[in-house]
């Protein structure tokens, strides 16, 4: 037997109106907010300046990858490497919901040039050991345990970045250099 | 006609039995509240040997179970690369960076005490008896009876290097406080470090640096069936499980192997819990 009862929501017309228009009124507020009222995670505003910090890091090495593939043209290594750096800062977008369209011009500027010499591999050595740590320092700061999750992953992933571009330098057995960050972390 | 008659006792009647059997009633109950007491368990009778039931202590999980957790996989792995060096399967050269890697495990864990101490817990210097039971002395086992006791000596430091790596990244997404994070973090980057510098000297050469996770034509065995350590496995750090393989092959053609795991419910050091 079928049942002949009416089991949708009863609105009656004012009260339909007036739902729509304060949920329109909210969506509305939420747009005016900003980029930042984009975040599905719920994160402060503070959170997010740290997390787009992190991820303007993040642009600058895939942007410093690419200029050290000018000069090694289709290096393999470099390509994953400018990947990498570009799914870390996409990574941080997809969390947070900040867009990933601003780097860090202060560390893009002052590695530039020496990502275009000869010893770009040493160059990359060391920015990776920044980040690693800066990302490390990071995690004192941010309160959200999502955040966390997704900076704590980025940070192994650059600790091991390190150990390769160690080997690649030929100090692949070195533990001072395999096994020690000796950077100086960025200051958020 | 005569009509039968049943012989009739003048010795036992109805009478006379409800009178002795009153009687009988009647002194047994004097006798019995006139006994001497002589003690005894007045209990319901129990089944069982156990002296009294045993009250199971509350696990609470916190950030200080956390750091007491890494506390003693930090000693496990002293414990276990202790052993193999002992045993002499390293080469000279790989003993130099393994016996670092001994005294990083014994600072690490200095670390984390002082983390557990500032959070008003006890330090847990000593090794995980759960992880010596599950891994640590099964996989000795097999590496001792091996037919290949060096390989399988690198092998296992490699995977138990990257299970101490996903286990501190593991905790940093379940830990509360910010500072127990960056802690945590720190050291988990170090165990990235070796586990790196173990796989990069064990197959990078043949194999390369990045793994399946970022290069699709990347093997994950060996022709042998021993699973490849990459120094990038893949483009995020890992928290899954790592699989291990040791020992000579069985009458069934096959190896032990196990899979090593980051901390949970049951190998988590509780505070109530002491070496």
């Amino acid at each position: 037997m079928t049942s002949t009862r009416d089991d949708s929501p009863q609105l009656n017309e004012p009260d339909f109106r007036r739902k729509l228009l304060a949920g329109g009124s909210a969506a509305l507020a939420m747009t005016m907010i900003g980029g930042r009222s984009a975040s599905a995670a719920g994160l402060s505003s503070t959170e997010l300046d740290l997390l787009k910090f992190a991820q303007r890091i993040e642009l600058s090495l895939h942007d410093l990858y690419d200029e050290a593939l000018q000069v090694d043209k289709g290096s393999a290594a470099w390509t994953i490497m400018a990947d990498s750096h570009e799914s870390f800062a996409q990574a941080i977008a997809g969390f947070a919901g900040l867009s990933a369209n601003e780097r860090n011009e202060e560390v893009f500027g002052s590695y530039r040039a020496a990502m275009r010499g000869t010893d770009r591999a040493m160059t990359a050595y060391e920015l990776e050991s920044i980040a690693a740590l800066t990302h490390i320092e990071l995690l004192g700061k941010l309160s959200d345990a999502g955040s966390a999750e997704v900076i704590a992953s980025i940070a192994s992933a650059e600790s091991r970045h390190c150990v390769v571009l160690a080997d690649v330098l030929g100090s692949g057995s070195d533990v001072a250099m395999t096994l020690t960050n000796s950077a100086q972390p960025i200051e958020a | 006609m005569t009509t039968p008659t049943s012989p009739k006792s003048n010795n036992f009647d109805r009478r006379t039995l409800i009178r002795r059997g009153g009687l009988t009633l009647g002194l047994g109950a004097f006798l019995s509240a006139c006994a001497a007491d002589f003690g005894g368990d007045s209990a319901p009778g129990r089944v069982g040997l156990a002296q009294s039931k045993t009250e199971l202590p509350e696990g609470v999980v916190n950030d200080v179970v956390y750091l007491r957790t890494m506390q003693s996989l930090e000693h496990s792995l002293v414990e276990l690369l202790s052993a193999l060096i002992a045993s002499g399967y390293f080469s000279a050269a790989q003993q130099t960076y393994v016996e670092r890697f001994v005294s990083d495990h014994v600072a690490a864990s200095g670390v984390l005490g002082d983390h557990i101490v500032a959070a008003g817990g006890e330090p847990y210097a000593c090794e995980n008896e759960w992880v010596r039971n599950r891994f640590v002395n099964p996989v000795i086992a097999a590496v001792d009876s091996s037919d290949d006791s060096r390989r399988d000596a690198r092998n296992v430091a490699h995977a138990f290097e990257t299970m101490l790596a996903h286990s501190y990244q593991h905790l940093v997404g379940l830990a509360e406080t910010p500072a127990h994070r960056q802690g945590l973090m720190s050291l988990g980057a170090s165990a990235s470090r070796r586990s790196a510098l173990l796989a990069t000297q064990i197959s990078s050469a043949k194999y390369g640096y990045f793994g399946p996770g970022i290069s699709s034509d990347a093997a994950e065995t060996t022709e042998e069936g021993f699973p490849i350590g990459y120094a990038v496995p893949a483009t995020f750090g890992q928290v899954g499980q790592i699989l291990l393989v040791a020992g000579d092959v069985d009458d069934e053609g096959t190896r032990y192997s196990t899979l090593l795991q980051t901390p949970a419910e049951n190998t988590f050091v509780y505070e109530y819990m002491s070496c």
